[in-house]
Formats: structure tokens, C-alpha cells, sequence
């Protein structure tokens, strides 16, 4: 993998197709959790492999390619979640109805309302959790691939659990309709 | 409030066996064709186009003036050895003033997470903490008498006891729980301001804390529209100037001790989150801050109370962040990458923000701190990654005529280190 990376630091594209190949994978299944649109996903999966080839003298040190290669990717989907922010469905709450409070179990096992309650966070939030829970990074090793320091995505990931939990209770208690957009 | 909150543990599971399964690799091929077809046909280029007033404090001592009404040679001789007495155990008491040029005193910072201070003479590390690598962010008051740090209670270091120690280390207390850190003192050196979570468990935000240095008067900021950052008070400790984060960006914004009349500066938002990175000027009238998109350029600015829009003094075509004012006012120092992305180096300008020079080397990011006497600005390197690698403090001279001096460093607990360095004032 090193080899492959300082050979394309020194500009062989041949080099830099073998990185995207053994990398894409992982990439869009990244893209995909964080914008949940197939379409803005594959987008910026391209979008972060084109950065990356045009900016790979930036790079300093080889053995943090990958981390690079994510940071130029949650960028790239933040960019695509800017430009697909109107073609989303927007979810409103309707107000909480008195219901028994449902089996904690089946609550739990449910994945729809992790789905839900995922899709209504900010980008950058949905962008630290998969760092944290997929990839499995510290909040230190987010930072780096963020480029944000490591109190800023503390902060950030505390805020996206906090408010997963919240939505996690809120989806036990009311009823989300889709509204107006066009998918 | 429900009783149906699920354990941490089983939340976690959920999260991680939930994105594992949601997980496709369909298409990647597809993705990887359009990408080495557009790729082969364009070339790689460069990662980046990409004052003065200072409160003097100094004890004085005034001899009075010996009446010569006798003639006694022997009385003569016991005053002055009592004058001599008082004036040493004057100069013995003396502090620096809280802004304007002092003495170096000794350098602290983080070393494999403890608290490390050094005399730069000597050269000799002093470890004030044992126990669990857990200490970050010291910093010494401006009076130089005390060393204020926090250590943190829980694995994921998301909060953490608030330590006061004397400057040697000796007498620390622990005067709050649950803060998290980028503390201040007061510069008149008898509080302290630093970030907390504050709220319910399914709201908690982070707020402003200030107390008095023996963990007395505490008092929450409540009144700031977002999580608050990086805390820095006026010159004359009554305001606070903060980095507002509402959710994705970053204001910076000035509020009195009280919490009352917060008034937001900036017309240009920092997107890099958390703190601004502000500072004040030593005569308090004006604010240094860095903003913008950390994805494009992160520029210094200068702005005022009066409304009007900041002044970037940073070049545009750089990036540029966390500026600091050299102790007596007259300077700027600030980190800045060019479109060679070989990391950053220190600029230096005058109080205008005109560009006077740039220091040799490239380091990390972190804030370049400058030395009481103005001489010197330490920042921190970085030997492998900032995950994995040691910090390396160096110690550059500000005119050129020295060698940078390396302080053995290690891994800081905190992943990119900031905050890690403070340098003592002590009177001149």
C-alpha cells in the first residue's frame, strides 16, 4: 500500500487507479451512510478520488493516506449535501400522542428508527458518527481525518449521540410524515 | 424525561451493528471507472491554491528618609541594614504586571499526558503530575503564582476536574468537576473561565463557567445562543470574549462576566466549529479572531465594538489561523500554510496586521506562544502522524539569531495538542 501511495505522490496514475480501486469500496459505503442518497453518494466518492489525485502533493506523510483520502471525502459529501439539501424530505413531528410506551425490546431492534432519527441530523454530525461507529476511529482520529480539533468533534459527536437518543425516544412517542420535495 | 433510556453499551451496539449492516459495496466499480477515467486526464497540482497599557502591579518600596537628628554613627548603620532587608524581601514578592514585557520565567506542557515544566537554561524536565496520563491544557496566571490545569474523570476525556496548584505544582486543588477545559485566568489572576457541559443528559450543551481560583463563586453563562468555546477575558476582567458554535459554524462574541449585553462581532463565520481562536488587544480595543472554511482558507481578522465589518489582515491566497499578540501589544504572530501545504509557519506582523517576516520551518497548527519577553515563540511539531506521533515542542527566536530549541515532548492526550503550552511571567 506504501509503495502504491508514494508512486502516485510521484505522479504515476497507473499507481493512483490500483489506490482507487482497492479504496472505493469502503469510500462509497462511507458516502452512503453519511448523505443516505445513492446518487449524492456515488457523486462524491468520485468527486473526493478527482480531489485526491489533483491534491496528492499535498500529501505529506504516506502512511496517512487513508486518512487523508476519508478527510477528502467528508468534504466531498458535505459539498454534495449542500448542493442536494432541497431534494431531501423534510420530516415533521406531529405532537406526541399519549400511547402506552412500546416494548423497550422491539424498540431497540427496530433499525428504521435509527434510520430516522440519523437522517434528521446535520451533516456533520451523521459524518462523525460513521467515523466513530463505522470506521471505528477515537474522537482524536476523527479530528485528524476532519481536520477540526479534537474538542471541536468531542463536542460534535456528544451532540449527534445526544440528539440520536433523543430521536430514538421522540420516534417511540410520535408519528414522522413526509412533507412536500421532491425525492 | 423517559425511563426507557437505554444503557450506553447497548446504544453502541445498536449504532455499530446498525451501520454495519446498512453497508453496500454495489456500484463501486462503476464509481471506480468514472473516477480513473476522469483522473488519467488531469494533473496533480499543489494541495493549497488552493498596544500597549499595562496595569503596573509591582510592590514598591520607599524608603523613608532618615531624619538626622543624631549623630549616632551605629543607629545610622542598623536602619540602612533594615532598609537593605526590606528591599530584598521586596524584590522577593514582586509579580509582573499582567500584560506588557516580564521575565521568562519556566515553560509547561504536555508530555505523555502529564504536566511538564522546564527552565530553558537549564533544560532540565520537571513532572508536577503522576498517576493516569490524563492532564492537559496548563496554564500559568498572569501574576505567574499559579498554575491552573485540568485532568480528566471519565475514558472518552469529554469532561474533567479543573486543578489549581501553586507554580511549582505544590497545593493543587481540584475546584470543579465536569469541565472541559481551554481555561483562562482573569488577568488580574483571581478567577478563571473555562468550558463545562451543562444541561440534562438528552440536552447537555457546553457553557461558560467562571469562578473565583479557590473553586468559590462559580457561575454558568446561560445567555450565549449555542455551545460556547474557548473563553478569554478583557484586559480589565470584566468581559468575556467567546466562540459561539449555534451547530456547524462558529461566532465569535463578547459578554460581560454576568452573562448580560453578549454582543456578537463577526460578519464572516469560522466553519472550521469549536472555538474562534479570539484574542484581545492589550488595550482591549480590539479583537483578533480567525474565520472562514477550513475546506478553502481560514483567514486572521481584526474587528472592533463598533459594528463595523472585520478586517482580514492574513493573505487570501494562504491559510491562516490562531493569532496571538506578542506581550507588550506591538506584534502579531500567527500560523499560516501556503499552497505547498508543507504544514505552517509562524508569520509575524505588526499591530496593523502588516506583514514584517516570516520565522524558517514548518510546524503543526497549534497557537505559537510567545515568551514574556517577547523574544521567543514556542509551537509544537510533530514526529509520524498526530495520531500516533510525539509532539515536539520548539522554541523559535523571534529575531532570527538562535538556533530553535526541541523540548523532549511525547504524546499529548489531547491528539493535536491544543492549548498544551503556557509560559510564567515573572517580574523584571
Amino acid at each position: 500500500m506504501r509503495d502504491l501511495v508514494e508512486r502516485a505522490m510521484a505522479g504515476d496514475h497507473d499507481a493512483f487507479s490500483e489506490l482507487t480501486r482497492v479504496s472505493v469500496g469502503r469510500l462509497l459505503a462511507i458516502a452512503r451512510l453519511i448523505l443516505h442518497d445513492e446518487a449524492a453518494a456515488e457523486d462524491a466518492t468520485q468527486e473526493a478520488l478527482v480531489a485526491a489525485w489533483r491534491h496528492i502533493h499535498g500529501l505529506r506523510d504516506p502512511d496517512r493516506f487513508e486518512a487523508w483520502l476519508h478527510r477528502m471525502l467528508v468534504n466531498a459529501c458535505y459539498r454534495e449535501a449542500r448542493r442536494t439539501r432541497s431534494r431531501h424530505v423534510r420530516e415533521v413531528q406531529l405532537p406526541a400522542l399519549d400511547l402506552p410506551a412500546p416494548d423497550p425490546t422491539s424498540r431497540l431492534l427496530d433499525h428504521d428508527q435509527l434510520d430516522r432519527g440519523f437522517r434528521r441530523l446535520p451533516v456533520d454530525q451523521r459524518a462523525v458518527l460513521v467515523l466513530y461507529y463505522y470506521l471505528g476511529l477515537r474522537p482524536e482520529e476523527a479530528a485528524a481525518v476532519l481536520g477540526l480539533p479534537s474538542g471541536t468533534v468531542r463536542s460534535r459527536l456528544q451532540r449527534a449521540i445526544t440528539a440520536m437518543r433523543a430521536a430514538l425516544d421522540a420516534d417511540a412517542r410520535s408519528l414522522p410524515i413526509a412533507e412536500g420535495g421532491a425525492t | 424525561m423517559t425511563s426507557r433510556r437505554m444503557t450506553d453499551e447497548t446504544f453502541d451496539f445498536l449504532m455499530t451493528t446498525w451501520l454495519d449492516e446498512r453497508v453496500s459495496n454495489d456500484g463501486a466499480d462503476a464509481v471506480a471507472d468514472a473516477a480513473i477515467s476522469r483522473t488519467s486526464r488531469i494533473r496533480p497540482r499543489p494541495a493549497w491554491l488552493l498596544t500597549e497599557r499595562w496595569i503596573p502591579m509591582q510592590l514598591t518600596t520607599r524608603l523613608q528618609p532618615v531624619p538626622r537628628l543624631t549623630p549616632i554613627i551605629a543607629a545610622i548603620a542598623l536602619l540602612l541594614a533594615l532598609a537593605i532587608a526590606l528591599f530584598a524581601i521586596g524584590s522577593q514578592h514582586r509579580l509582573p504586571p499582567p500584560f506588557g514585557f516580564a521575565r521568562n520565567g519556566t515553560f509547561a506542557w504536555v508530555s505523555n499526558g502529564q504536566i511538564v515544566t522546564t527552565d530553558l537554561g537549564s533544560m532540565t524536565p520537571t513532572q508536577l503530575t503522576t498517576g493516569d496520563p490524563t492532564f492537559n491544557r496548563p496554564t500559568f496566571s498572569r501574576d505567574g503564582t499559579k498554575l491552573a490545569y485540568e485532568r480528566f474523570s471519565d475514558a472518552d476525556q469529554t469532561t474533567a476536574d479543573i486543578i489549581v496548584a501553586a507554580a511549582d505544582g505544590s497545593n493543587a486543588k481540584v475546584i470543579d468537576h465536569g469541565g472541559l477545559g481551554i481555561m483562562t485566568w482573569s488577568p488580574d489572576g483571581r478567577s478563571l473561565a473555562y468550558m463545562a457541559w451543562a444541561g440534562t443528559p438528552n440536552a447537555s450543551r457546553l457553557q461558560i463557567v467562571t469562578t473565583a481560583a479557590d473553586g468559590s463563586s462559580r457561575n454558568v453563562i446561560t445567555t450565549l445562543p449555542g455551545d460556547a468555546w474557548g473563553p478569554v477575558w478583557s484586559p480589565d476582567s470584566k468581559r468575556l470574549l467567546v466562540g459561539v458554535d449555534p451547530g456547524g459554524y462558529t461566532d465569535t462574541y463578547v459578554v460581560d462576566v454576568d452573562g448580560k449585553n453578549a454582543q456578537k462581532l463577526n460578519h464572516i463565520r469560522s466553519l472550521e466549529g469549536g472555538d474562534s481562536d479570539g484574542e484581545w488587544s492589550p488595550d482591549g480595543s480590539t479583537i483578533l479572531y480567525s474565520a472562514g472554511d477550513p475546506n478553502l482558507a481560514l483567514g486572521v481578522y481584526l474587528v472592533g465594538f463598533d459594528g463595523a465589518t472585520e478586517r482580514l489582515i492574513s493573505p487570501g491566497f494562504r491559510s491562516a489561523k490562531n493569532a496571538s499578540y506578542s506581550p507588550d501589544g506591538s506584534q502579531i504572530a500567527y500560523m499560516s500554510q501556503d499552497y505547498t501545504g508543507q504544514g505552517w509557519q509562524v508569520v509575524i506582523t505588526d499591530a496593523t496586521g502588516k506583514e514584517l517576516k516570516t520565522l524558517p520551518g514548518y510546524h503543526g497548527s497549534n497557537a505559537p506562544i510567545w515568551s514574556p519577553d517577547g523574544s521567543k515563540i514556542a509551537v509544537i511539531d510533530w514526529e509520524g502522524s498526530e495520531e500516533t506521533g510525539s509532539a515536539v515542542v520548539v522554541v523559535l527566536d523571534v529575531a532570527g539569531n538562535a538556533d530553535p530549541v526541541r523540548l523532549p515532548g511525547g504524546r499529548l492526550s489531547m491528539g493535536r495538542g491544543e492549548y498544551a503550552l503556557t509560559w510564567q511571567r515573572l517580574a523584571q
